[in-house]
């Protein structure tokens, strides 16, 4: 029996041990974990534009740009973040730290389908939630972070993505991949002021409410895609009567805009993800939208 | 209650503690205890049907020992008849009347008849085809004197419900079981540890490669008509992993933990892909049921000492009544005539006797270029009869060849890089710890402690990398 234990104690402990090394590993080679890290352990930091988004937003825009135009800043965004993740970030960063003027908030189009809430992203849950909770299996890193095994593993076969560099919480990848997709033949409807009052946008208007009770500026964009999901829509003020508050959303996404702004064969980086040249591109319109 | 689930990982340690620690000193007491964890195990998927199993149970021990106390063959006859009635009765109620009241209701209405047939709304029993296998697989033994009648209920429930071959077996023999179950068990390490290398490899074999080629089977089978012929090569051939990764991934999880229990069961699985002729295939595949039906159907219709035809019907006769045991579609009938159809040249020529060494290539490093010839091509055959046995209906399974055959245009099936990227580590580490037990079993390898230990480590890493978490049912049960 004693052999028997001894075998399946040293499996356990070695398969632990696997899961320490992994998540001691990850900040040091996973982007969205270092900067997370980083992001996590800021005190009192006089940042005056904080960046909150998802992928999208990670890769698409350039905050040394944003510092020198609107003052310091950093990019909070993580891979798959839902609202509820960037309102978890920003209530953090509020606790911890001197306010800033503004706070950008970038989202997926409303016309196309992603998280918006009810799942916080795991990098976040594992650093804003108290750690490792242990409560379930589900929490074993190598679980958890399972998708970062081949994200990194691409990376290392990738020279493009080796050579990536995070700035200010920006992730700039230089790589090209061209939007050959052509717009949808039919007219998309537009999503009305109604929309962005429900369907799991209720953390957005949580962060709308945080802004305004510490006297902070929000602003909310929808991040440019592939020219198959782009749209014909104008910017969309809504009003939240259960807030009592208002939001403008601006719409990156509208065709004509990006026809305008970005070059397909140039700008992208892979499916709706912004690449360095593209990121400084719709930073300058962020940039100059704000100025107007 | 699913070997890939949640519960079983509370289970399963639970039962270890209680069996070695608690009830070891007392083989009474064990077996009692491994009797109600049994009845657990199983009630934790319908409690209801829990008793048409102790029913089941109850009737095979109860006609054993009327079979055993008759004095007059007529008597004995008729014990025997009733147990077989009954049995193969609750079978057919609840596996195949709606399928042959249905089949006869159509076959009519070709004819210009139409009648309105009462069908049965019942969920088939979990594991009933295998316990009711193992009841009759005992009576029939008593029957012709083989073995003697059990007369201990406890020890007779637990041969016919252990749990960790209850609900797909391996479909045991009461000459091989009972006698391990009624003698005091000793803890052995190294069959413990080779028991838990076991479950480890079923589990990275069920919940790596079954489930996640399950996805892509899924997909194309709910509407094979609008995909193009590469999409549909890719899902038979993916189907073709996925169910012998399900099936013998239970398996080895069930001989594992049993072997942890001290209990060895019968080999269900010997590397059926690579076999190099149908005959080959089935001595490897399902080797349990295959066997089950030589000895208590193919042998008593007379086996190959017959007339060449007679010969040819019986070997038909067990192929299709395999097929139909696997489930009441006509699809099913079709994969065990085209088996049947596969494996009859061989038969009639005198090669189906070929091949009959226990260990593919033993002694042997690499197959030679014929053997891997063969294995392709028996490949090929095995995959195209599996395309029967996972459509949902025999047209849907010609026009799935059809549409391979013509070259058909439609939807192709598209992965992402990481999607790629981690069915090649999967299959990377199939095919690699499959020549890892494959030279440990022809003795090509001696393994040390240290590749018991890391190869598991891996194992157990890739699951929780690449392992769909679904709770996906075995293909096996529906059976």
């Amino acid at each position: 029996m004693k052999k028997f234990l001894l075998f399946f104690s040293g499996l356990l402990l070695a398969f632990a041990f696997t899961n320490w090394l992994y998540v001691l590993m990850l900040p040091t080679i996973d982007w969205d974990f270092g900067k997370t890290k980083e992001a996590y352990k800021f005190t009192n930091q006089q940042l005056e534009v904080l960046v909150l988004g998802n992928s999208t937003a990670m890769d698409g825009i350039n905050t040394e740009m944003l510092s020198e135009t609107l003052g310091p800043s950093y990019n909070f965004a993580v891979g798959g973040a839902s609202l509820e993740t960037n309102f978890i970030q920003l209530q953090y960063y509020l606790e911890q730290n001197a306010l800033p003027k503004k706070v950008l908030v970038f989202l997926s189009s409303a016309h196309i389908s992603y998280v918006k809430a009810k799942e916080v992203n795991p990098i976040i849950d594992y650093y804003y939630t108290d750690s490792i909770k242990w409560v379930s299996l589900k929490d074993i890193p190598l679980f958890k972070f399972r998708w970062l095994f081949l994200e990194n593993i691409k990376k290392l076969l990738s020279a493009n993505h080796r050579s990536a560099k995070v700035i200010k919480g920006q992730l700039s990848i230089k790589s090209i991949v061209q939007d050959d997709t052509k717009p949808k033949a039919t007219t998309v409807a537009c999503k009305d002021a109604n929309f962005y009052n429900n369907d799991g946008y209720d953390y957005l208007w949580r962060m709308a409410s945080l802004c305004k009770q510490k006297g902070i500026a929000i602003e909310v964009f929808e991040m440019p895609c592939w020219k198959e999901v782009q749209n014909d829509c104008a910017d969309v003020k809504v009003y939240n009567p259960n807030v009592n508050d208002s939001l403008l959303i601006r719409n990156i996404n509208n065709a004509s805009l990006c026809d305008t702004l970005l070059n397909p064969t140039k700008d992208w980086l892979s499916r709706n993800h912004l690449n360095y040249y593209g990121a400084i591109k719709v930073t300058r319109k962020v940039a100059q939208l704000l100025a107007q | 209650m699913l070997f890939n689930s949640l519960n079983f990982l509370y289970f399963f340690p639970v039962v270890f503690v209680l069996y070695w620690f608690a009830t070891n000193k007392n083989l009474k007491a064990q077996n009692i205890m491994l009797l109600a964890a049994s009845y657990y195990f199983y009630a934790c998927w319908d409690v209801r049907f829990l008793f048409l199993l102790i029913f089941s149970t109850a009737l095979d021990f109860f006609t054993g020992l009327k079979m055993e106390n008759c004095n007059t063959t007529k008597k004995k006859r008729f014990w025997f008849w009733l147990s077989v009635i009954i049995n193969l009765g609750f079978l057919g109620i609840f596996k195949y009347y709606n399928f042959f009241v249905s089949s006869f209701a159509e076959a009519l209405a070709h004819t210009g008849f139409s009648i309105n047939v009462w069908t049965l709304k019942v969920i088939l029993p979990v594991g009933i085809s295998f316990y009711t296998f193992h009841g009759l697989s005992y009576v029939i033994d008593i029957y012709k004197g083989k073995i003697k009648a059990e007369r201990n209920f406890v020890d007779y429930s637990l041969f016919v419900s252990y749990f960790p071959l209850l609900v797909a077996g391996p479909i045991e023999r009461a000459t091989h079981l009972l006698p391990q179950i009624k003698v005091q068990r000793k803890f052995e390490a190294e069959k413990a540890i080779r028991g838990i290398e076991l479950m480890i490899w079923g589990f990275f074999k069920k919940v790596v490669i079954a489930d996640s080629m399950s996805i892509i089977v899924n997909k194309v089978y709910a509407d094979p008509a609008s995909y193009g012929s590469k999409g549909l090569i890719i899902a038979a051939v993916a189907f073709s992993f996925q169910i012998y990764c399900d099936f013998s991934g239970y398996s080895d999880i069930a001989i594992g933990c049993s072997k942890i229990l001290g209990i060895d069961l019968l080999q269900n699985f010997n590397f059926p892909y690579l076999s190099r002729n149908i005959a080959e295939f089935w001595r490897r595949w399902h080797i349990s049921l295959s066997s089950w039906f030589r000895d208590y159907l193919y042998i008593p219709l007379g086996g190959s000492k017959l007339s060449m035809i007679l010969n040819i019907r019986n070997v038909f006769i067990i192929f299709v009544v395999s097929g139909i045991w696997h489930g009441a579609n006509w699809t099913f009938v079709i994969w065990g005539a085209i088996h049947a159809l596969l494996f009859i040249p061989s038969f009639v020529m005198g090669s189906n006797k070929k091949y009959k060494q226990d260990l593919v290539y033993e002694g042997k490093l690499l197959p030679s270029v014929k053997d891997i010839v063969m294995i392709a091509v028996t490949f090929f055959f095995v995959t195209l009869a599996w395309i029967f046995f996972r459509a949902e209906s025999v047209s849907q399974a010609f026009s799935f060849i059809t549409r391979i055959a013509i070259n058909a245009p439609g939807k192709s099936l598209t992965f992402e890089n990481t999607e790629l990227m981690a069915y090649a580590f999967s299959f990377a580490a199939l095919f690699l710890c499959s020549i890892y037990w494959l030279y440990r079993k022809t003795k090509l390898l001696q393994p040390s402690r240290f590749s018991q230990f890391s190869i598991s480590l891996l194992l157990l890493i890739l699951i929780t990398l690449f392992g769909q978490f679904s709770k996906q049912s075995f293909i096996y049960f529906q059976f």
